[in-house]
């Protein structure tokens, strides 16, 4: 339950050797490598050749992976509408919903490279068959706009290379849009110009004339100035000058398109042929991140011509694993093993049981602790579920939610943030079930008694409880910061910033409790107290500053820290106004699934049944949203506000930053 | 009369916090679109801060509807009531208040900074989890607001 000891690794070997060594530290999964030192001997160097190559390599498995996934997905429908064989598919690995990395052994993990070259000449393959299918996408388009143009001119019976001038007469053909002032216009042209014309309408497929075609004879002499005037009547030249009618190239066009478009599927069934290689071509890829990933960390470390220098973060309890694993690999290496100092930034590891585990999840999502500092998650995991069962609080949208959450992570085994955040909404489903109970919410319905109180006519004694709630985590969250204080020897910080509060609201709450429960206690006995705890707090304060003045200051700022908690302690009303809210939207549909059943008689039942479906999955899910981001709120800024520093960085043991597999531990 | 003033109380709790919370939703949406289009992987997401600023327009049903418990209209609309004086429909109608401008005014506040956190996170992912937080926090005065509105309706 706490932030795990590491070890630092310095491992100095011959570099003839270090690819073995660092089999051996990916094997162990608990070897995270970091810069070495320099010294006056040794030299570092980044081989960005070898770093392109490998990326480069890695960019082309990448895109013909997506590619192939892209192709799975095309095939998939093909076969769903009938046009492929079920067989088509075979090769496709089931991949289910929220599936995780599979996890597999190093040495297959390495064995994939023995396939590389025949790997990479289906990466080729898909390739050629993706710039296939692009060029087919792009002769499709143009054959498409061709199509379209053509299709004017279906009606016009002569071939488009028969339209051409002879020695004296200009022909001319083209299309104009269709206007109220087309025909007159057309009618002075040919007077004007002395040509014969002819203007064929152009049906769309709604039988609308649009446009028409204008077929023009004109003499050449007397044609000057004639593309000027039907230019200005929005005539547009025939741009097509094939040797056969419209009517034949529509039909060679549509064959052409028809032809692509089977070359197209086809494209897709070989394209199939290589669906069985997507899990080699996975791993491949992972080799290559892998890889990549040791070039940059090879490029830290120090060495000289025949020597390197590793430096690396063993967890504690790994450390002697590994040093057996590493020292049995070769004699020809100097090891040392010391614990890891502030000066060497050490990553977090964090070590919680299965209550407390998921809740890292949230500490992480703010910030993980840093290596020196204590672990908060257990004390976030325990107010955390109390506080969602309070806000979601309904029983029976919390068993809904812990059942639909726990066998989500049992069936489909979940990659581990996934399966800590379900965690987590399971127990806070676990724990609404409780407090359902304890306030008679159960799917909101109006009759069910609580067992305790009910919040809603009883909102004092809610607020009360929210509050002390509150007092609760704020000063669990103290108790973290004087424990911060004492082991770094600030016994005195602890006293005055944190015990003093402590015996303030000490006296205060029993100087309350004798005033509304307990008469017999003296009021003076709370209030002596609560003035001993002022006492302290303004002595430390003025005991702090400096200068007369600063003493002065000194001696009263600490006061205003009342107003802090005050406005800390307010900000837990949230959990009163959140179960308020969900519980009233509840009852909202019940109401009106109610005064349905009373209005219409038969129908109004199944229109209820939807209402209350429709309406508390609605408000499941929001009450969901509000309680994840309300409870995360309070510990970030309430809880985490009073002590926690944060600003650690999570332990990524070597060969853990893979896509597609995780590595079994060895050795 | 009572009665009445009691009612207008309710509608205006529920519409203008529904007017806050369409504005607010409104402006993270446009946010959350410009960032689907560019990065449709963090699409889920941003939804999930573009649904934040909706929260007021349910705190404000939840007001009315205690009203409406309150006046017994799932009884039926009496209209002849004479059960409230006028001066228990202003005591409504100001009970009501809180949620009506604090609904109203913390809506379009928290859809301005959703929208700021969706760019946010579409720069950078790992600022999701603070671009939550600071829309929450706005959160924080329209549940203010609810808490003493529904308890002076409830408890008058």
């Amino acid at each position: 339950m706490a932030v795990v000891k590491m070890k630092k690794f310095r491992i100095i070997g011959l570099s003839s050797e270090k690819n073995t060594i660092i089999d051996k530290l990916l094997r162990s999964g608990a070897a995270e490598l970091t810069p070495t030192e320099e010294t006056e001997l040794t030299v570092r160097a980044l081989e960005t050749g070898d770093l392109d190559r490998a990326a480069s390599v890695y960019s082309r498995v990448v895109v013909a992976l997506d590619f192939l996934k892209e192709r799975q997905k095309a095939c998939r429908l093909l076969v769903k509408k009938g046009t492929l064989p079920e067989e088509t598919l075979q090769g496709i690995e089931k991949s289910g919903f929220l599936q995780s990395r599979t996890s597999i052994a190093a040495e297959d993990f390495e064995k994939v490279s023995l396939q590389e070259e025949e790997l990479l000449s289906v990466c080729g393959e898909l390739e050629k068959l993706s710039a296939e299918k692009t060029e087919i996408k792009t002769r499709l388009s143009a054959l498409q706009a061709l199509k379209e143009g053509v299709w004017s001119y279906r009606d016009f019976t002569l071939k488009f290379s028969q339209v051409r001038p002879t020695k004296h007469v200009r022909f001319l053909l083209g299309t104009c849009k269709n206007t109220s002032s087309l025909q007159r216009d057309t009618q002075e042209l040919f007077k004007k110009y002395g040509a014969d014309a002819q203007l064929l309408p152009v049906k769309d497929v709604k039988g609308k004339t649009r446009e028409y075609i204008l077929f023009l004879a004109a003499e050449k002499e007397r044609a000057q100035g004639l593309d000027a005037d039907l230019a200005l009547m929005g005539f547009v030249p025939c741009p097509y000058d094939f040797d056969c009618t419209a009517k034949e190239k529509l039909k060679e066009v549509r064959a052409e398109i028809k032809s692509l478009r089977e070359r197209e599927q086809a494209l897709e069934t070989d394209a199939s042929e290589f669906f069985s290689y997507e899990k080699s071509l996975r791993l491949l890829s992972d080799n290559y991140r892998l890889k990549m990933e040791l070039i940059r960390a090879d490029a830290d470390f120090a060495k000289t011509a025949k020597t390197f220098i590793l430096e690396c973060f063993v967890p504690a309890p790994d450390a002697a694993r590994v040093e057996k694993a590493v020292c049995a690999a070769t004699e020809n290496i100097v090891l040392d093993i010391k614990d890891a100092e502030e000066k060497d930034c050490p990553p977090t590891l964090l070590k919680n049981n299965s209550f407390v585990g998921p809740y890292e999840n949230i500490t992480n999502t703010f910030s993980p602790p840093s290596y020196f500092e204590a672990d908060p998650n257990p004390a976030v995991a325990i107010f955390y579920v109390i506080f969602f069962g309070i806000m979601f609080g309904d029983a029976g949208y919390g068993l809904i939610l812990a059942v639909a959450c726990f066998l989500a992570v049992r069936l489909f085994k979940p990659e581990k943030g996934m399966r800590n955040l379900l965690l987590i909404f399971g127990m806070g489903g676990i724990s609404s079930i409780v407090w359902g109970i304890l306030f008679g919410g159960i799917f909101s319905i109006d009759s069910v008694q609580p067992v305790w109180f009910a919040p809603l006519y009883d909102p004092i004694t809610m607020l009360g409880l929210c509050f002390a709630l509150g007092l609760a985590h704020i000063f669990v969250g103290m108790g973290y910061q004087a424990y911060d204080f004492i082991k770094n020897g600030r016994i005195a910080d602890a006293i005055y910033d944190v015990f003093s509060w402590y015996v303030i609201f000490l006296g205060g709450g029993l100087a309350a409790l004798s005033l509304l429960l307990v008469p017999a206690l003296p009021v003076y006995v709370g209030l002596a107290i609560l003035a001993a705890g002022v006492l302290v707090l303004m002595f430390g304060g003025a005991v702090r500053a400096k200068g007369v003045f600063g003493r002065i200051i000194g001696t009263v700022s600490p006061l205003y820290g009342i107003v802090n908690y005050f406005s800390d302690v307010m900000s837990y009303s949230r959990l009163f106004g959140l179960a308020l809210a969900s519980g009233v939207i509840g009852l909202v549909f019940n109401t009106l699934a109610g005064v349905f059943i009373n209005l219409i008689p038969v129908a109004g039942y199944i229109l209820a049944a939807l209402l209350l479906l429709v309406g508390h999955g609605l408000n499941l899910a929001i009450g969901l949203l509000g309680a994840y981001v309300h409870d995360s709120r309070l510990q970030y800024i309430e809880f985490f506000g009073r002590f926690y520093h944060g600003g650690g960085r999570l332990f990524v043991p070597l060969g853990s930053n893979l896509k597609y597999v995780t590595i079994k531990q060895e050795v | 009369m009572g009665y009445w003033i009691a009612l207008l109380g309710a509608a205006l709790a529920v519409g203008l916090s529904c007017i806050g919370s369409a504005v607010g939703v409104g402006l993270a949406g446009q946010a959350a679109s410009g960032l689907a289009a560019e990065q449709p992987e963090k699409a889920t997401l941003a939804m999930l801060l573009e649904a934040l600023p909706g929260t007021q327009g349910i705190y404000g049903t939840v007001v009315a509807f205690l009203v409406l418990l309150r006046l017994d209209v799932f009884g039926g609309l009496d209209f002849t009531s004479e059960a409230f004086t006028i001066a228990e429909g202003w005591a409504i109608f100001a009970a009501c208040l809180p949620m009506a401008i604090g609904g109203l005014v913390s809506g379009i506040f928290q859809g301005k900074v959703a929208a700021s956190g969706i760019n946010l996170y579409g720069r950078r992912t790992e600022g999701f989890a603070s671009a939550m937080i600071y829309t929450s926090i706005v959160e924080m005065y329209a549940i203010l607001s609810l808490v003493i509105s529904a308890i002076t309706v409830f408890m008058m």
